[in-house]
């Protein structure tokens, strides 16, 4: 068994003990066997010693269990490591930012608590997964929906703390700003309620979001300031109907007025699902193009010409592939709009959104899906599944090894930097990110298009492979490494990383002298003198750890 | 490097490419006495019971091994590729339940997510193989000459031991099963191959730590790992 770093083995023996008494020899775990299942699937560490593993895990059932272990914690100094259901592949799963730390798994902790119709909202605990609450909506009937992300088998409150998105509509793709209330165990064991669950008797939780006061919530995202065992979200009202409506342009440069455009619909609420882009030219796949039957999806482009106009495009000579995709009708770009609304509300909304894409010369629209909701099963076949609030584990089915896929990743690892909403910062990311990936002897970076979870800005989402041979993944990790400092010279900041990158990141936000870091640290020292939550989690460290 | 839309496309593409038509699944009932080389059977009440075994129905392999562990009297579940339908309308329910041990021959993904979902059941993978399957076309246009099997007859033989493996694993041995989750994500793994390019069994135990050579080019484009596994409850 591993002891955590700075701790006894007689007082970690006490400490599990102690562990035991709180929760039950059952849910107390500390054979490597056991250990091992918290290890983090795509990590970037593999075969390395430092790979962040656990020491242990506790898995409480209740809020006092969980006061009760860190209460053990402190008086043992031993460092827990909260997880919900630790599913969030790509971004660290389930293992410790700090190696040695015990897991407090909080998968026990999976009631719904409530779902409130006629509010659209609910509270759940942190065990509680996007497949749980879909259930218990479905088998009640309900008319609301979650917003879920993709795949979907990871839970609600971890999700949205560590800030999360989904596919749904613009106010609750956010699944953190679609949050009301929470309920926290503090590094001292106090129990805090937030909003306007912090008044006894409060019959407004998960209907009023900000209560009283200073407003704190974000405090406890992406951080470790303490254990969240009550979240509030609200929930989508099921829609009437459903449209996609497609704009197609067929110059490069067109993309200046489609992006801006779209801001101006977007922003006003016109259209509000989640942009979908394309390009069928340079053979950028929509989301609502993978999700067709494999019979119904294009199929990747074979003319050496058009593969061939392609390299040159990406070299900057784009007339030779408008003037192709003029001949073959194929548009430079798509840009699907989604709506959710009452049929002849949304039906408005497309015919007012083609009005002020009309400007773009040759613009073409097609109005590509209409349903009325719920889906039947047949509707089903065709669609994104989370677009419908639907959860879904299809991802993982489609990256198996093959013939023509002889040499799948181990895993990948998310850099997803925020960029601005502009066609200029599309362009200048994909020159810069394309020069990057030369320099560091990456993959080949095609020109990407960003995707449109959040509102007023795009986001990158690049897939560093993880493999099992540690010269590439040293490799890829200083890349990483890099990638994380020439974005920031441009001005573009990740929104989440896995814990082998949290410390680069939160180094770059480094305005003031790292005021935010220092004031992240001020409140650790004050809320977590001990240090034992989450030590190193988005680069907040204790100061008994904290580099000088 | 690649962004995510385009991970997503391209995966999505890999599995357009393997896919194959869908057929009928004619089950065989009664049970067969003997493995095929002449080993002994376990007693039933020495065999771990299974509650059902998945099969992906896109491939052939996976076909004949549904028909042959129909033979054994297992139930049966088809999935084509994802398994979040019969994961969400009966394993996760039933596993609410009781700790219901679950065999199948998947891809890789399908058995990711369920080993990773057991765990919360207090379930393990304990046992896994690797196999490299090939599409319908190519095993039903491969004549039989010189005297050797087919290379539908070498599958029908492959399916017969691969679901013998299954229906016969003993209890006992799902009892002191500790399989490390060493693989990690979208059948990284390597596997070898045979020079056939038939399905073949690499290992017939708990592989803790999969290694290998690469699937070679020669392995033709339609070459698809699937596993055979059995998920059964971790007695600690």
């Amino acid at each position: 068994m591993t002891t955590p770093p700075g701790v006894s083995a007689a007082d970690f023996s006490a400490a599990i003990g102690k562990f035991i008494q709180a929760v039950g020899r059952e849910w107390v775990f500390t054979s490597d066997e056991d250990v091992a299942l918290y290890r983090d699937a795509f990590s970037p560490f593999q075969g390395e010693p430092e790979e962040r593993v656990a020491s242990a895990a506790v898995a409480p059932e209740s809020v006092g269990q969980v006061q009760q272990i860190v209460r053990i914690a402190n008086q043992y100094r031993i460092p827990l490591y909260p997880i919900s259901t630790g599913r969030n592949l790509g971004y660290g799963g389930s293992a410790p930012a700090y190696s040695g730390s015990v897991v407090v798994d909080l998968k026990r902790m999976n009631r719904v608590i409530e779902v409130n119709e006629d509010n659209a909202s609910a509270l759940v605990e942190p065990g509680v997964s996007y497949f749980d609450l879909y259930r218990f909506i479905q088998e009640r009937g309900l008319k609301v929906w979650v917003d879920v992300p993709d795949p979907g088998w990871g839970s609600l409150v971890g999700n949205a703390l560590d800030r999360g998105g989904g596919y749904t509509r613009s106010q609750f793709r956010n699944h953190f700003d679609a949050h009301c209330g929470l309920e926290v165990v503090l590094p001292d064991g106090e129990l805090m309620r937030t909003g306007m669950g912090a008044m006894p008797g409060a019959k407004t939780w998960q209907q009023y979001k900000s209560g009283f006061g200073p407003w704190i919530d974000g405090l406890f995202s992406q951080s470790n300031f303490g254990i969240v065992t009550k979240m509030g979200f609200w929930l989508m009202p099921e829609p009437e109907a459903f449209l996609t409506g497609t704009v197609s342009a067929a110059a490069r440069d067109d993309l200046h007025l489609l992006v801006k455009m779209l801001n101006h619909l977007e922003n006003g609420g016109i259209t509000n699902g989640m942009p979908d882009l394309g390009s069928p030219l340079l053979g950028i796949q929509t989301i609502e193009e993978y999700a067709r039957s494999m019979e119904d999806r294009p199929q990747p482009a074979t003319d050496p010409e058009l593969l061939a106009l392609r390299d040159r495009a990406e070299t900057g000579n784009h007339g030779p592939l408008e003037d192709y995709g003029r001949r073959k009708g194929l548009a430079y770009w798509t840009f699907n709009l989604k709506f959710y609304g009452p049929a002849k509300a949304i039906a408005a909304q497309w015919e007012y959104s083609k009005e002020k894409f009309s400007g773009i010369p040759g613009v073409r629209f097609a109005e590509r899906q209409f349903h009325r909701l719920p889906l039947d099963a047949q509707q089903r076949q065709n669609v994104h599944w989370p677009e419908f609030g639907i959860p879904t584990l299809n991802m993982f089915s489609i990256g198996a090894r093959s013939g023509t896929n002889p040499e799948p990743t181990h895993g990948h690892m998310w850099f997803s930097p925020i960029i601005p909403r502009s066609a200029e910062a599309v362009f200048e990311a994909n020159k810069v990110f394309a020069a990057a990936a030369r320099q560091f002897d990456l993959p080949v970076l095609r020109f990407s298009l960003p995707s449109c979870y959040w509102e007023r800005a795009f986001i990158f989402i690049f897939g560093f492979p993880v493999s099992a041979d540690i010269p590439t993944n040293r490799k890829n990790r200083a890349a990483f490494h890099q990638l994380i400092d020439i974005a920031a010279q441009h001005g573009w900041g990740e929104y989440r990383t896995a814990p082998a990158y949290q410390d680069a990141v939160m180094n770059v936000y480094s305005f003031n002298n790292h005021a935010l870091r220092r004031f992240h640290e001020t409140v650790k020292d004050a809320l977590d003198p001990n240090g034992i939550i989450s030590p190193g989690r988005y680069g907040i460290w204790p100061k008994h750890l904290r580099k000088t | 490097m690649i962004s995510r839309r385009r991970f997503v496309q391209h995966a999505a593409v890999v599995a357009s490419l393997a896919a194959a038509p869908a057929g009928g699944l004619p089950v065989f009932c009664g049970a067969s006495a003997a493995t095929r080389d002449g080993s002994a059977v376990l007693p039933d009440a020495n065999r771990l019971k299974l509650y059902v075994a998945l099969f992906d129905r896109r491939f052939a392999a996976a076909r004949l091994f549904a028909r042959a562990i129909g033979s054994h009297a297992i139930p049966l579940r088809a999935i084509d590729a994802d398994v979040t339908d019969l994961w969400f309308s009966e394993l996760h329910p039933g596993w609410k339940l009781h700790s219901l041990p679950v065999a199948g021959l998947t891809t890789y993904g399908p058995l990711f997510c369920l080993e990773r979902l057991a765990w919360d059941h207090g379930m393990r993978v304990v046992h896994r193989t690797k196999h490299l399957a090939i599409r319908d076309d190519a095993i039903a246009a491969v004549p039989n000459t010189r005297g050797r099997p087919s290379k539908r007859a070498a599958t029908e033989l492959w399916a017969a031991d691969a679901a013998a493996a299954i229906a016969g694993f003993p209890r006992s041995r799902a009892r002191l099963a500790a399989a490390s989750p060493a693989e990690t994500a979208f059948a990284g793994a390597a596997v070898p191959v045979s020079a056939a390019g038939i399905p073949v069994a690499e290992t017939a135990a708990v592989s803790a730590s999969v290694t290998g050579e690469a699937l070679r080019p020669g392995a033709g484009p339609e070459g698809a790992l699937l596993y055979s596994w059995i998920i059964a409850p971790r007695v600690r």
